[in-house]
């Protein structure tokens, strides 16, 4: 895990809920705002839906359902951090809406390395470290893990049973 | 100012790391030896290069690297010494003796072919697939000019023929494919001589012909598997004693063809010329076109308008470039229709329409062999032998149609004979045998479902299989085949008079003319050619049968597909209007409720990522104008699933 060789690292801050996460800069294409997500048919509320982003059409996750955090749908302050990640041997683009991008910090690697035991309502193999910077805890995200194939997959084959939405979409 | 000495020196270390068997880099060599010759302006030297070069060219013939390296060796060091008057004597009088294998070549002289050295260097993997591509399509047009030459007695097709092989040998000679070589020379000295007349036109000719062909074809065939590690002196030995026969004169006893002397229009040269284009720049240059496309959409002024219609125009020049004509697989089948009418003795007209339909490539490929099975079923079991048709008031010639037509976004193809057709009693009662089908389900099973056991898996697998009134033998794979590409297969039959075998593939169309409909707040896209009617439905005219939602329409009880149920994206009160579209499929039409019909328009459909491709009911998704995104709704999909779920659903 620890392959990181630089001092410091780069990392995009962003809120979940109460909790400050980051992930890895070198994932993060942009950042845009949550407004134009159209619903999937049949998809569980893990996926946001999808959206346009200049005439490609993105998956967005919620990873804040994924996480266990809430059942809400992203508000009007939500954000889109659009990730770009390898899936089937492929770049693919993603979108992860979180409630708030925050900042890009210069996170030392050993800050980033260290795993203290916490407790932890997302899957510990999510967690790339947990940095205290002067008493600010952020948890780093290792999003090759969030976004796993096997997840996605699963997601797939989810959709392929009967309808299991029971929402309006937020949009429009 | 003698420079020669470096030159040697740079051949010399070429030559060393020149790798034994290694073609290419012999060929490299060559060039370099070349450029040193021209570059020289001693007499002495010039011809020393000469000779160095034509040692190369008679490995890259034989394939003798040992001899290369040894007269090399010792070329190196007569220069060394300073005597390359004395190695070239030397070599000369020993040149004969190397070349007499190869009689048909003007080696002796030694004289460099400049135009020999135009090459690419180092991209072995490549020329090897060029020179596939390019030889296949060749041996493709050269059944074609051999079955239109043996139709019409064209003597074009002959010059065409003598061209194209004239092309082959110079390839295969560079390439190295001593046997391929060996054969395209012999065909080129027998075109000669049927231009001339010298050889007369037979069956035997033709069938000779037609067999050289299919081997060559089947060289290619084994290059494209094995690649570079091919035989590259695979050689056709029964062939070539054929055609040294057929050179010869001495043909078997046969009384020449009766010429059809109906000196036709000629042959349609394609004018256009081909080029060979990676696919992957086409794909991203219809991306960027498609981006272009929407982008447009954005944009809602007058002056758009031109715009978008050089956007439109480019875009369809764009799906064009995968394409080729039809046409394309017409010789291949005529090939079969041949083979098997003589086989057979059965005569039989074939015609093919719709050869002018454009389509991806990798479809017509992929088309071609169902239909070959499709017509080897029709030859063999539907149509009937000359006299038994006689007797039973048709012409003795049977016929095969080809029929390919364009509906929307699919194709259909359909074949169709005029033969004794299909025994449906007999399908189903071999269906009861193999169990796959009840006695009783026979019974009252309808004649079109009946026919369609043929393509039930275990009916044709079985022994015994020409026996079903004649088909079955590759029914099934025509089946798979169909179903790989997503495709239906339908078969109708009229007991005495007619079978007919028909297709249905979708293309792969990347506009669609789409209707936008609304389900709750999402936009959905239905093709057009799928909708027959538009309606205004109040809610209390829908009734109940059998927890199946109906609606009677001028008479008709239609089945209801609510949208909501099958999209699941929303649960919304009754509303007092709702739309409905009437739609047909295989036959059968249902009403399809939405909540608003929205608009008309071409929409540019782009394939589901990984992620979504098992969502059903859904094809594909598209971006609208003002950047909304829509789904393109799989109506097969939906019909399907909404008629699974109907057993249980209490609603």
């Amino acid at each position: 895990m620890n392959k990181v060789n630089k001092i410091m690292s780069k990392y995009l801050s962003f809120i979940l809920g109460e909790e400050e996460y980051c992930v890895s800069i070198d994932f993060v294409k942009e950042i845009i705002v949550a407004s134009r997500i159209t619903k999937v048919p049949k998809m569980p509320n893990e996926v946001a839906g999808v959206l346009n982003l200049r005439g490609k059409i993105i998956p967005v996750i919620n990873i804040k359902h994924k996480f266990g955090f809430d059942n809400k749908t992203p508000g009007s302050k939500s954000s889109i951090i659009i990730v770009e990640l390898e899936y089937n041997s492929r770049p693919e683009l993603f979108g992860i809406v979180v409630d708030y991008t925050k900042e890009v910090l210069h996170i030392p690697d050993e800050e980033m390395s260290s795993i203290p035991y916490i407790n932890a309502r997302i899957n510990a193999n999510y967690i790339t470290g947990v940095a205290d910077m002067n008493g600010r805890i952020i948890i780093g995200l290792d999003m090759n893990k969030v976004l796993n194939e096997e997840d996605l997959e699963l997601l797939n084959t989810v959709s392929t049973s009967t309808g299991i939405f029971s929402q309006t979409p937020p949009a429009e | 100012m003698v420079e020669h000495p470096e030159y040697i020196k740079k051949i010399q270390n070429q030559f060393s790391s020149c790798h034994k068997g290694d073609l290419f880099a012999l060929i490299d060599l060559q060039d370099t030896i070349l450029k040193c010759k021209n570059k020289s302006s001693e007499e002495s030297a010039r011809h020393f290069f000469s000779l160095l070069w034509a040692l190369v060219e008679i490995t890259l013939r034989s394939g003798d690297f040992d001899l290369l390296e040894n007269s090399f060796n010792k070329a190196f060091e007569a220069a060394e010494k300073g005597s390359l008057e004395a190695w070239s004597e030397n070599i000369i009088s020993i040149m004969p003796s190397l070349t007499t294998n190869y009689p048909s070549e003007p080696l002796r002289e030694a004289i460099p072919q400049p135009t020999l050295s135009t090459h690419l260097p180092n991209i072995t993997e490549e020329l090897l697939r060029i020179f596939i591509n390019d030889t296949e399509e060749r041996l493709l047009q050269t059944e074609a000019l051999i079955l239109h030459w043996e139709e019409t007695n064209d003597k074009e097709a002959i010059s065409q023929l003598f061209r194209i092989f004239h092309t082959v040998k110079g390839e295969s000679t560079f390439l190295g494919f001593s046997g391929m070589k060996t054969v395209s020379h012999l065909l080129e000295a027998l075109f000669e001589k049927m231009k001339s007349g010298e050889i007369r036109k037979t069956h035997h000719l033709t069938d000779s012909l037609l067999k050289t062909a299919d081997s060559l074809t089947y060289f290619l065939k084994i290059l494209k598997s094995e690649g570079l590690s091919a035989d590259k002196n695979f050689n056709f030995p029964e062939v070539e004693a054929e055609l040294e026969i057929l050179l010869s004169g001495e043909l078997p006893e046969e009384s020449p063809q009766l010429p059809g002397e109906k000196e036709t229009a000629g042959i349609q040269e394609n004018k256009d010329e081909f080029i060979r284009v990676r696919s992957s720049y086409i794909n991203q240059l219809n991306d960027r076109i498609q981006e272009l496309w929407i982008a447009e959409n954005n944009i809602s002024t007058e002056l758009i308008h031109p715009l978008r219609k050089i956007t439109r125009e480019i875009q369809a020049l764009a799906i064009k470039l995968r394409t080729v004509k039809l046409s394309r697989m017409e010789p291949r089948l005529k090939r079969i229709i041949r083979d098997l009418s003589q086989h057979t003795g059965k005569e039989i007209l074939f015609s093919f329409h719709g050869g002018d339909i454009e389509v991806d490539r990798n479809l017509v490929e992929a088309m071609e062999e169902p239909l070959m099975h499709i017509i080897r079923n029709s030859v063999d079991h539907g149509i009937e032998p000359g006299d038994e048709r006689l007797q039973s008031g048709k012409d003795k010639q049977g016929h095969i149609s080809i029929y390919v037509k364009r509906k929307g976004s699919s194709l259909t193809v359909t074949a169709e004979d005029d033969g004794r057709g299909i025994d449906i009693e007999k399908v189903a009662q071999t269906a009861v045998k193999r169990g796959i089908i009840s006695q009783e389900e026979a019974f009252t099973m309808s004649d079109s479902d009946k026919i369609h056991l043929i393509f039930s898996p275990g009916f044709s697998t079985a022994e015994n299989v020409t026996d079903i009134s004649g088909r079955g033998i590759g029914v099934d794979i025509v089946k798979a085949m169909t179903d790989k590409l997503n495709g239906k297969l339908d078969i109708t039959t009229e007991p005495g008079y007619s079978t007919r075998v028909t297709i249905s593939i979708p293309v792969n169309t990347t506009i669609l003319e789409g209707l936008i409909v609304r389900i709750c707040s999402g936009y959905y896209v239905l093709p057009v050619v799928d909708i027959k009617e538009c309606l205004n439905i109040d809610p209390s005219h829908i009734k109940s049968v059998n927890n199946l939602k109906v609606l009677e329409l001028r008479g008709k009880i239609l089945p209801i597909l609510d949208m909501k149920n099958v999209t699941g994206i929303c649960k919304k009160g009754p509303q007092s209007r709702i739309s409905g579209l009437v739609i047909l499929h295989h036959n059968r039409e249902y009403i399809l409720l939405v909540d608003a019909i929205e608009n008309k328009t071409e929409v540019a459909i782009k394939p589901l990522t990984k992620m979504f491709s098992k969502l059903k009911g859904i094809s594909s998704w598209t971006i609208f104008s003002g950047g909304k995104i829509g789904f393109v709704l799989d109506l097969y999909e939906i019909i399907q699933q909404t008629e699974r779920n109907q057993g249980g659903n209490s609603e």
